[in-house]
């Protein structure tokens, strides 16, 4: 079973991140070839990657799933994590590209959504030497590949692993946009709000809260916004 | 992305457990923050694959003696954790890449833009090998053109941009090396051969690439028989 999680982790590493699909697309021939029981639900999944977390940490490296309220699915991410937007320096390019990503960043972080229009990507972003619109289109769909951004309706959003590897940059530079989510403490966009006090959540964690309680855990007015309609324990 | 290590079907990594260290400095065994930022370090830069200079790992330590001490400790870490042998090429002067402990086992471990430049390479080493381990590189270019691969325009599969890929990236990862010969005579024109780079030795054996040349041909193992053998003959002067 070593050998599946560390080829596995490469794999991982490669990719940068991953959906469920992609996950037993990789599993099912690696744990035939070694012939193991591969993970059989995502809860054996989730444990199975938390195994490999472990190992990695001390590297200041994760592997770990996160939810993208946007498209509403859990991606798997590799991510660094002390990173900030200028060692993404470190996957081989030159300092006008750092400088690009850190300008791209800042920028769709720093809109009420934390979105973009695409086209707001070629503009001016006040680097010192801009980049061929060739090239910013290269650099983009690559980061969009490794789950930086995220490309939607004609829009850019923050992406899966930047959710993870980026957090705490986003939170201290943009703390008017972005913020933690009560419940989990993890970083939360897109996500359902109070009706009364306007705090966002993560659905699943306050639908979780909820489950026992019928109050927002931080105006303690009655929770009066829709959840959706499949609600666990409803069924 | 760590590659396949011929290596791991012969000897271990340079800095396995097999003797062939460097003993001029004491080993640190313990994980401090100059093996950590190296480990990161080659962590960060194994998925380009183009070779570390160990002039670019010393600033991270401080001297020389620093990282001979903590590399082998380095090794082992990336071996034990990732299954990623860290290795010195052969000939090369104080060059280090990463290889992958296994192959892997689905093409689904690479991303889509990484497998027809998997396949490409697999057709230029291949090619390169039947004729001999050297060709110039404007026959290379006719050979892919008769596959309908032209370097100087797009394909469907292997997108554009292809003579930059064979001639920039792949030569920087050690895949292809490229090699200028003085012309013969005063009105020859300077030629460009191309020849297995360092990184091609070390990750494939001349039987695989055989293997693949039979497979996409669509011909038996056995009508490569001869080449098989020059293959194997080949693997055992290397080895």
């Amino acid at each position: 079973m070593e050998l599946v999680k560390r080829a596995f982790l490469r794999a991982s590493k490669n990719h940068s991140a991953l959906s469920y699909e992609l996950i037993d697309q990789i599993l099912t021939p690696l744990c035939e070839l070694h012939k193991v029981h591969k993970p059989f639900n995502k809860e054996a999944v989730k444990a199975f990657v938390s195994e490999i977390d472990a190992s990695i940490s001390v590297f200041d490296q994760t592997l770990v799933f996160v939810k993208h309220a946007l498209k509403n699915e859990e991606y798997l991410v590799y991510a660094k994590t002390d990173a900030t937007p200028d060692t993404i320096a470190n996957t081989g390019l030159v300092a006008e590209e750092c400088q690009y990503f850190a300008k791209l960043l800042d920028k769709i972080a720093g809109e009420e959504n934390c979105c973009m229009a695409w086209n707001g990507a070629y503009r001016d972003l006040g680097i010192e030497k801009p980049l061929k619109k060739v090239r910013m289109q290269e650099l983009i769909q690559k980061w969009c590949q490794m789950g930086y951004f995220l490309e939607a309706e004609d829009n850019i959003y923050l992406g899966p692993r930047t959710l993870v590897e980026l957090s705490f940059y986003l939170r201290t530079n943009h703390a008017e946009n972005i913020d933690s989510c009560k419940l989990c403490s993890n970083l939360v966009l897109w996500d359902i709000r109070c009706e009364s006090c306007d705090i966002q959540y993560h659905r699943d964690c306050i639908r979780k809260f909820l489950q026992k309680r019928s109050n927002c855990p931080s105006c303690n007015e009655l929770w009066k916004t829709p959840l959706r309609a499949s609600i666990e324990g409803r069924r | 992305m760590a590659s396949t290590s011929r290596a791991s079907q012969a000897s271990t990594s340079r800095f396995g457990n097999n003797g062939q260290l460097s003993q001029s400095s004491q080993q640190v065994t313990a994980v401090d923050d100059k093996v950590r930022s190296t480990l990161k370090y080659i962590l960060d830069h194994s998925a380009a694959k183009i070779p570390m200079k160990e002039k670019d790992l010393v600033p991270l330590v401080g001297t020389k003696g620093d990282l001979h001490s903590r590399l082998p400790l380095v090794s082992k870490l990336l071996a034990k954790s990732y299954g990623i042998r860290l290795h010195q090429l052969r000939d090369a002067t104080k060059m280090y890449i990463c290889m992958a402990e296994a192959p892997m086992a689905s093409i689904h471990e690479m991303t889509p833009e990484q497998r027809p430049q998997l396949t490409l390479l697999y057709i230029i080493l291949m090619y390169i090998f039947l004729r001999q381990m050297r060709i110039e590189d404007t026959k290379l270019y006719a050979m892919l053109e008769l596959l309908g691969i032209r370097v100087d325009g797009e394909h469907a599969y292997f997108g554009s941009h292809l003579r930059k890929l064979i001639e920039d990236t792949f030569v920087k990862q050690q895949y292809v090396k490229r090699e200028r010969a003085q012309p013969e005579g005063a009105f020859e024109e300077t030629k460009t051969y191309m020849l297995w780079g360092l990184r091609a030795k070390e990750e494939f054996a001349y039987e695989q690439i055989v293997e693949f040349s039979a497979k996409i041909l669509k011909k038996p193992p056995s009508d490569f028989s001869e080449l098989l053998e020059i293959a194997k003959e080949l693997d055992n002067q290397e080895s």
